[in-house]
């Protein structure tokens, strides 16, 4: 598939929030049993509580971070809060899921209140088992900077999801 | 000159079957009450000589101060303008100075000195103005922008859903072969192996 096809980088997630990557391990994320595909459409009441992760690769002792962040808060019309942090779990063995892992930063709840904003999940491997420091506040997150100061590399697997407010009336015709 | 009576069934969305409004610079339809009398051609020949006599400094607020023809009714909203023109005061006013008759015709055509398009744009959805026109201009600019900018993300969303799904369909539609296949290889193979035996039985596990 050519680059420029991709669903990550036709909905600007490598731009606004990851640089382009080579996918290399599994990703899998469902919110009660509804599997997150790129650019599907979830509500608020969909994702209230923190989704299942399933993460591929081979060896238990390869331990990899995940982040997930909001980079439309508080409107994807005007980003200022841009990435918002939602979660964040480090130290999860390869073939196992999040469940498995440290959550350094608990799962919040999407509730855009503005427009439809993207919600982004990023998995990194890391080095070694490694203590994350927490950061002071969840809002102007950036994926790119934590993934430096941790030495994180390129990310292995990335999936997003749409999401507006539970009455919202705006995008795919239903 | 052949006189036109235009039908008022559905005033704000028939369009215009005259003769080619070659001057017209918007699409927005002008209801047809106020053609009357007169061809589309004429009207629209008599805003252009109209806007050619208007002069930029003379904008008056109100309806009520205008008695020359080339005061420009900027403060009024377009819905104003429709709403006056059907008024009875307003073509005996106006009536001095343009040479066709139609009262209606007249104020249609000093009023909108500037084309229709600026008029709409300038008022439309909004309270007449008030600092002039270069702030709403400038609002409306920045908000066409912001729309563009909604617009290429309501596509690039559309696009990405879409491509993502043509993926999934192309992998399912392979997973699927494969097991199949395999599902096939198992059949067969199942029959000729021996039936599991059921009763205990003797191995040798030990050396001795």
């Amino acid at each position: 598939m050519p680059r420029d096809r991709e669903p990550l980088s036709v909905g600007r997630v490598i731009g606004d929030v990851l640089d382009p990557f080579t996918r290399s391990i599994s990703l899998r994320v469902n919110y009660n049993s509804r599997e997150v595909n790129n650019g599907c459409e979830l509500k608020p009441s969909h994702v209230v509580s923190q989704p299942r992760v399933d993460i591929g690769g081979d060896d238990l002792r390869t331990f990899y971070t995940l982040v997930m962040v909001d980079p439309d808060a508080p409107s994807p019309s005007n980003p200022n809060l841009r990435e918002y942090l939602h979660w964040l779990v480090t130290d999860i063995p390869a073939t196992t899921g999040a469940s498995f892992g440290q959550e350094v930063v608990c799962y919040e709840s999407p509730r855009p209140s503005a427009g439809i904003h993207r919600f982004v999940f990023v998995l990194f491997r890391q080095l070694g088992r490694q203590t994350v420091y927490a950061p002071g506040w969840r809002q102007n997150f950036k994926t790119r900077d934590f993934a430096e100061l941790y030495n994180l590399g390129s990310p292995v697997a990335a999936v997003y999801f749409n999401c507006q407010r539970e009455s919202g009336s705006g995008g795919r015709r239903r | 000159m052949s006189t036109k009576k235009v039908s008022s069934d559905s005033p704000s969305k028939s369009p215009n079957t005259c003769s080619s409004p070659s001057t017209l610079s918007s699409p927005s339809p002008i209801p047809n009450q106020l053609v009357i009398g007169n061809s589309m051609e004429e009207v629209w020949n008599d805003i252009n000589l109209a806007s050619l006599h208007e002069q930029p400094g003379n904008y008056t607020g109100s309806n009520a101060n205008a008695n020359t023809n080339d005061h420009v009714l900027h403060g009024m909203t377009f819905q104003d303008l429709l709403a006056t023109s059907s008024n009875k005061d307003t073509p005996t006013r106006v009536a001095s100075k343009e040479p066709s008759s139609g009262g209606g015709n007249n104020l249609l055509k000093n009023s909108l000195g500037p084309s229709p398009a600026t008029m709409l744009n300038l008022n439309y959805g909004k309270r007449p103005q008030e600092n002039g026109d270069v702030s709403g201009g400038d609002r409306r600019h920045e908000r066409m922008i912001k729309n563009r900018e909604s617009a290429a993300r309501s596509r690039a969303r559309k696009q990405a859903y879409t491509t993502e799904l043509e993926l999934k369909v192309a992998m399912l539609g392979e997973e699927n072969a494969k097991l199949r296949k395999q599902q096939e290889r198992f059949l067969a193979a199942a029959p000729a192996q021996p039936p599991k035996k059921h009763t205990l039985y003797r191995t040798s596990t030990a050396p001795f």
